[in-house]
């Protein structure tokens, strides 16, 4: 109870705190690169003002979250992250080995279970189309080198 | 002037050319018709097929999508309350009162009317204002370079709808994405976790996912909603003759103040269209109608954001500079296809420069000509359910990123900046400086780098050379106003 407090608390600077974190990885690394001087900038120089610059902003807006926190009034959307990365991670894992209407089956029947609006039959009959029309399009019509089925 | 625009009309007429620039106007209007995508995810979205097309049909049909989505945006605005495209937010706000009043036919002729009356003083600025533009544009060194991108990046956050700071980090991280992959003058690479990423970071991953993949996160599961019926007789349509001269100030002023918001750097549609409401509610004998469906709150603004879609293509083609985050993917396209935008492009690719331009003329008419015959047709699509239409833009996305370079690593990146893209409109920060900073932080780096080096790192180049130094006051003035406001609402804010 007490940890789910603290999170409510803590989730409207998570924001500015991760661009601080990246600011730090930005400098961390940007410090190996020779800086050079003002008027011969080595690769190095710009790269530190970037991770300043986004240090101090990110800073900036952590203060107004603390100063000024507003909650947002949607919620996170786990279920439309999962499905959507899992949607496209699996095209990326099948384009190339199975070709691209087995991933386009495959991930548009995981982005269409993303919305728990839509049925089994109806996410069947929908990507069975979609990958009717992918076919058509990408193969026929746009002539892009992608293969149908297999290995391109 | 007009043999050019005649060479421009020659290029745009030629077929193969022609039925680009026919697809591009339609898929633009579409894509503004269908609620959740913008003309950034459609631009992305296309950025791999214009590969497989020349520079200037790629760009004609690119430059349609933009202007197209701006005519495509207001029937969502009217008919549904939702506006299609950031800019038509403001045609919200009298065009929906009006369809619940029976009166969307006549809104819809109206907004069609001015978007093409805007358009049309929008491209007419655009032609006279080209060749004085690319002749100013030579006097450009690298010191006006660095300072105006410099003032461009600032002007974008200072007109962003969110906090300034938050949009100052934005544009400082699409910056260091910019930064990653071999540095232009010594060669070394930065920033290079994985050998795929020693090119760069592909803009068709970086915009794809901060706005299509982005925008699909948020929206899933959006309820459905219900359009307006609207009723097309032309008793219905048009507007009386009292009402059609009270049009004539708003399309003058509207098309005029988008002109020149379109023309500066960091502003773009949107922020033309709010200019021009609030202008004609300043300016009106009867403000208190405005909300309640003002013909002029609908037709001023209307021509703004259509004459600012045209206006924005001078310093991005005459510079080289974007002034907002779809110029910033037109630069990106034209680069992709080995062109190089700026002042001289108009003498080195007269028949590209001429035939956008002239498409713009070409583009509208056709727009304007199929905007209300087609309204069936746009309504029968603001009816297609949320759920039916990103299964596909997914699609389009994975598959689009993957046969740019056939690269698996790509798809997954473009996924990587999709959540990032949706994390950050979670925390109330704009994707779009991102973008900008992406594409305008080399050249400043490079420009910046390059004064440096001639100047003796002595800053007062930017104070000492005159066209410089209107650039840094623009820039200081804005930090100035920022800054006064900041300390305004702080102290509002302790008063209350």
């Amino acid at each position: 109870m007490k940890t789910g407090k603290k999170f409510a608390r803590l989730e409207p600077m998570f924001g500015s705190l991760a661009l601080i974190v990246a600011a730090c990885f930005v400098l961390g690394i940007g410090w190996g690169y020779s800086a050079g001087k003002l008027t011969q900038m080595g690769p190095g120089y710009f790269p530190r003002i970037v991770g300043f610059a986004l240090l101090g902003f990110g800073a900036l807006s952590l203060y107004s979250d603390v100063t000024n926190p507003t909650v947002s009034n949607t919620r996170f959307e786990w279920r439309n992250l999962a499905f959507v990365c899992a949607s496209i991670l699996t095209f990326a894992a099948l384009i190339d080995r199975a070709g691209l209407v087995p991933a386009t089956f495959v991930s548009v029947a995981l982005a269409t279970i993303a919305d728990s609006q839509n049925s089994v039959k109806s996410t069947l009959i929908y990507t069975l189309c979609v990958c009717l029309f992918a076919w058509g399009l990408f193969i026929h019509v746009l002539e892009l080198p992608l293969s149908a089925f297999g290995r391109g | 002037m007009l043999e050019n625009f005649l060479l421009g009309l020659n290029t745009v007429m030629d077929p193969s050319v022609f039925v680009y620039a026919v697809v591009g106007v339609i898929i633009g209007q579409l894509i503004g018709v269908l609620p959740g995508i913008g003309a950034i995810t459609a631009i992305s979205l296309l950025l791999p097929v214009t590969f497989h097309l020349d520079a200037t049909t790629s760009i004609i049909m690119l430059a349609g999508i933009y202007y197209g989505s701006q005519y495509g945006g207001s029937i969502a605005s009217i008919l549904l309350n939702l506006p299609g495209t950031p800019s038509s937010v403001v045609t919200c706000l009298d065009g929906y009162p009006m369809a619940q009043k029976g009166q969307a036919g006549k809104a819809l002729f109206i907004t069609a009317t001015s978007s093409f009356v805007g358009s049309c003083i929008g491209v007419g600025i655009v032609i006279m204002a080209a060749i004085p533009m690319s002749i100013f544009a030579l006097k450009f060194g690298a010191p006006e370079y660095a300072s105006l991108v410099f003032l461009g990046l600032l002007a974008a956050t200072m007109i962003a709808t969110g906090s300034q700071i938050r949009s100052l980090a934005m544009v400082a991280l699409g910056i260091f994405f910019g930064l990653i992959g071999s540095d232009i003058s010594s060669g070394a690479y930065r920033f290079v976790l994985i050998p795929e990423m020693a090119d760069g970071i592909s803009l068709v991953s970086l915009a794809m996912g901060l706005f299509g993949l982005g925008e699909v996160i948020k929206n899933i599961g959006q309820k459905k909603r219900r359009a307006i019926d609207v009723k097309i007789t032309l008793k219905d349509i048009l507007p009386s003759r009292a009402e059609a001269k009270g049009l004539v100030g708003p399309l003058l002023r509207g098309g005029g103040s988008g002109s020149f918001f379109g023309a500066l750097p960091g502003t773009g549609a949107a922020i033309a269209s709010f200019m021009a409401y609030a202008i004609e509610k300043r300016v009106s004998k009867t403000p208190e109608k405005f909300g309640k469906g003002a013909l002029a709150g609908l037709s001023g603004p209307e021509a703004a954001n259509n004459a600012a879609a045209q206006t924005s293509f001078i310093p991005t083609l005459t510079l080289g500079v974007p002034g907002d985050a779809v110029m910033a993917l037109m630069i990106g396209a034209l680069i992709l296809n080995g062109v190089i935008p700026g002042p001289n492009l108009m003498t080195n690719e007269p028949a590209l420069f001429w035939g956008v331009i002239a498409s713009f003329l070409i583009g509208n008419i056709i727009l304007f000509a199929i905007n209300l015959p087609l309204i069936r047709f746009w309504v029968m699509l603001i009816r297609i359910p949320y759920n039916k239409l990103y299964p596909i833009v997914i699609l389009m996305i994975s598959a689009g990123v993957y046969s740019h370079r056939n690269s698996v690593v790509d798809v997954i990146m473009t996924l990587m900046f999709g959540v990032l893209g949706y994390v950050l409109r979670r925390y109330r920060f704009e994707a779009a400086p991102v973008l900008l900073g992406f594409v305008l932080g080399p050249m400043l780096e490079e420009n910046f780098r390059r004064t440096m080096l001639l100047y003796g790192g002595d800053f007062t180049v930017f104070l000492t050379r005159p066209i410089c130094a209107v650039f840094t006051g623009l820039a200081a003035l804005i930090i100035a106003f920022s800054i006064f406001s900041t300390v305004q609402k702080g102290k509002a804010n302790r008063s209350v």
